[in-house]
């Protein structure tokens, strides 16, 4: 039951962030891929917790582990697609960051579902992979951040803080969950994880939304550089 | 790593500070939940104590994560942007000052981003300033060190001006002295005092000068004018035989000119013969073309006529090939009447037959009135028959005979119709004719136009020769006048010339006189040699 409340609940607001945000900021900017992904992000997460939901209720079988890793796939590699979106960085260097977190929710599943010795390999994999995602995060795309306006910087740097340290969590949620070392009860588990999946997926779309709002307002579009709908080229208010 | 240097790490960035206060704040968090946990452990029943583990965990996490997202909402932002302020104070600092101090904030940070564009601003205008005020001293100070050199450059150029002006009062006292009294001082001089002193300088030399210069004027005068008068004499004398043999010349080329012009005029006459004959040949031609004209449009009319007659005989041909089908058609049934007729004949010629076989048969008596009576009928049958086979040949040849007129209407129809198309393409031609025969009597009249003004022309440049021809003759006497005069003339001269060198030799003689006078007076005798050289 506790678990059901869980997941409805973060279905519900994640749902209610994607309206939120899709009001706040993408039905003004229409069509443009930056606009329309995060609203992607917050609606797919919703969805799997909506059958998370429904799992728990034992509607359909028990696909908790399932829906959320298959969330994970999808969600977790727009929202490195986005970060290098606002960062400007080329084509490939997003493209390598982008497969290095889909092989981390990979062995992450692996780990998840294999006995022992072989949860502990996936476990090392995953961690390798989400460390090259780090690598590239805090390199490639902090440097090609440094050449966007001030204002898109900023806000690149609020958005690439708030997943590093929420992603660091993960992990250690793993290691402390009936998946690793078992002191971490399941409903205790669904409740920390549901909370950061809100933090890391819904927080992430408003500080989008928010800022960019802000920014336009205060100081006009061109302040957006490439992210702006008008295209002012990069650099030129940097 | 001591506890000063991390102290001293930890003071260098906000972003340090923060995240050892979130290390700090969870560090806490966690020493009370694990001492929590050691305490509760020992109290509680083995099946419990998950549970609570598992809570205190959880509490410890969330905590954790609240830590984070903390120093992340508030701390993050507000780093950045003091990094990027103090990224900006360093350049401006560099000397940068035109740094870009625009923000979006309207925290604290937005006002210290106000306060330093406005520093920012202050600081460029006390620059500007003070490197307005910098230019304008060093500009002061060139101007005084120009004038001060202006000044020594001025001073020194009347020292050489002045030192100039002596040296040359001295040159011209020793000329002086020496005799010549003709050289000035050049009182347009720059300096003041060197113009005064050459005015007067040269005043008092007009003065001596003048004084000298009388007594000896006369003299030289009437030498010089008398030496002139007789080179003079001489030049016009040779000019004047100079003259005379031009003036031959002069004459001989007027003869040939007027020869010239006479040839040129009657050659022009001729030519005017031959142009006034072009006119009178284009006039001849302009009224042949005329009268050609008037014939084309006449043929035109006349073909005009006929053509309008043969449409009026094929209109009756037609008409009477009408009539002929008509007359026909009434033959047809002439002939069918003699048809009728003949039968009738042949009737009544076997009524005959019958009555005398009737005849025959009755009997003797009267027998032989009845027979004559049916020969007789039967005699005049055959008499009908034979005028009506007479009358039916006759009507035959005259069927053929009016085919053959139908067939020579219509040939002579063709011919006519033809006749009518030729006619209206001579008609076509004769237009064409005539709109040429037009364009050439407008070419010629033209032409007979042109001839004639050439004529007009040709004949006014014929009056003009003969004008120049009439002039140059007078010119010829003229000039055999203006000949006989200079030949006058020169003998007058040859006169003058002997009177004039006599009044020389007189002038000679007076000049030595006088310079004898001069020498008597010192100083005077270079002073007169000197003018004579001049």
């Amino acid at each position: 039951m506790l678990e059901f409340v869980t997941f409805s609940s973060t279905s519900v607001v994640l749902f209610v962030t994607t309206a939120l945000y899709l009001k706040l900021f993408s039905a003004e900017e229409g069509g443009i891929a930056l606009y329309t992904v995060p609203a992607v992000i917050t609606f797919t997460a919703g969805i799997a917790y909506a059958i998370m939901s429904l799992s728990t209720l034992g509607y359909i079988g028990d696909v908790v582990l399932e829906a959320r890793y298959l969330d994970w796939l999808v969600t977790t590699p727009l929202i490195v697609y986005t970060l290098a979106t606002i960062a400007g960085t080329d084509e490939a260097t997003r493209a390598k960051a982008m497969a290095a977190d889909a092989l981390m929710i990979l062995f992450g599943y692996a780990a998840s579902v294999l006995p022992s010795p072989g949860k502990w390999i996936g476990f090392l994999l995953s961690s390798v992979a989400f460390g090259v995602l780090i690598y590239y995060l805090v390199t490639a795309l902090s440097e090609a951040a440094g050449e966007q306006p001030p204002a898109v910087e900023t806000m690149f740097i609020s958005l690439r803080d708030l997943t590093v340290f929420l992603w660091v969590v993960f992990p250690l949620l793993w290691l402390l969950s009936p998946f690793g070392l078992d002191l971490l009860r399941a409903a205790d588990h669904e409740f920390l994880l549901a909370f950061m999946d809100i933090t890391a997926k819904g927080g992430f779309n408003l500080i989008i939304a928010l800022r960019t709002r802000a920014i336009r307002t205060a100081l006009g579009a061109e302040y957006l550089g490439s992210l702006s709908a008008d295209g002012t080229p990069r650099g030129e208010t940097a | 790593m001591t506890a000063n240097t991390l102290y001293g790490w930890l003071q260098q960035s906000y972003r340090r500070k923060y995240i050892a206060a979130a290390l700090a704040y969870v560090s806490i968090v966690g020493v009370t939940a694990l001492s929590r946990w050691m305490t509760l452990r020992g109290q509680l029943d083995p099946g419990s104590q998950a549970p609570v583990l598992s809570a205190l965990l959880t509490i410890t996490v969330m905590s954790f994560l609240a830590g984070g997202l903390v120093v992340l909402v508030v701390g993050s932002e507000s780093v950045t942007s003091l990094r990027r302020l103090a990224n900006r104070a360093t350049d401006m600092e560099e000397g940068e000052l035109d740094v870009t101090l625009e923000t979006h904030k309207r925290d604290e940070v937005g006002d210290i981003y106000g306060s330093l564009a406005a520093m920012r601003d202050a600081l460029q205008e006390r620059i500007t300033e003070v490197e307005q005020a910098r230019e304008e001293a060093e500009a002061a100070r060139e101007e005084a060190r120009a004038d001060a050199r202006a000044a020594r450059e001025e001073a020194e150029r009347r020292a050489e001006r002045l030192q100039g002006g002596a040296k040359r009062l001295d040159e011209l006292m020793q000329a002086a002295a020496a005799g010549d009294l003709s050289r000035r001082m050049d009182d347009s001089a720059e300096d003041d005092v060197v113009q005064t002193i050459a005015s007067s300088f040269n005043s008092m030399m007009d003065d001596l000068e003048s004084t000298v210069g009388k007594a000896q004027q006369f003299a030289i005068g009437v030498e010089q004018s008398t030496g002139d008068l007789t080179d003079l004499a001489d030049d016009v004398t040779k000019k004047g035989e100079v003259v005379t043999d031009d003036v031959g010349d002069i004459i001989d080329e007027i003869q040939a000119q007027d020869e010239k012009l006479q040839e040129a005029a009657d050659e022009m006459n001729d030519i005017s013969a031959v142009t006034e004959e072009v006119a009178s040949a284009a006039d001849e031609a302009a009224a042949a073309t005329e009268r050609a004209a008037e014939f084309s449009v006449d043929a035109q009319s006349a073909a005009d006529e006929a053509s309008s007659e043969l449409k009026a005989i094929e209109q009756t041909t037609d008409e009477t090939v009408e009539a002929v089908n008509a007359l026909s058609e009434n033959m047809a049934q002439i002939e069918e009447t003699i048809g009728v007729i003949s039968e009738i004949a042949e009737q009544t010629n076997m009524l005959a037959l019958n009555a005398s076989i009737e005849a025959a048969r009755s009997g003797d008596g009267g027998s032989d009135g009845f027979d004559v009576v049916a020969g007789e009928i039967k005699s005049l049958a055959e008499d009908v028959h034979d005028q009506a086979e007479e009358i039916e040949a006759l009507i035959e040849r005259i069927e053929d005979q009016t085919q053959e007129t139908v067939a020579s209407i219509d040939e002579m129809n063709e011919r006519v119709t033809s006749g009518v198309t030729t006619i209206d393409e001579s008609l076509t031609a004769i237009e064409q004719v005539t709109d040429r025969v037009e364009n050439v009597n407008n070419t010629v009249q033209e032409i007979s136009r042109a001839t004639g003004e050439q004529a007009t022309s040709i004949q006014e440049a014929v009056n003009m020769i003969s004008d120049v021809a009439a002039t140059s003759e007078t010119s010829v006497e003229t000039t055999q006048q203006v000949a006989s005069d200079i030949r006058d003339q020169m003998t007058l001269l040859a006169d003058i010339n002997t009177a004039g060198s006599s009044l020389n030799a007189d002038a000679q003689k007076l000049g030595g006189e006088l310079r004898e006078m001069t020498t008597s007076q010192g100083q005077g005798s270079q002073q007169v040699a000197t003018a004579d050289d001049d």
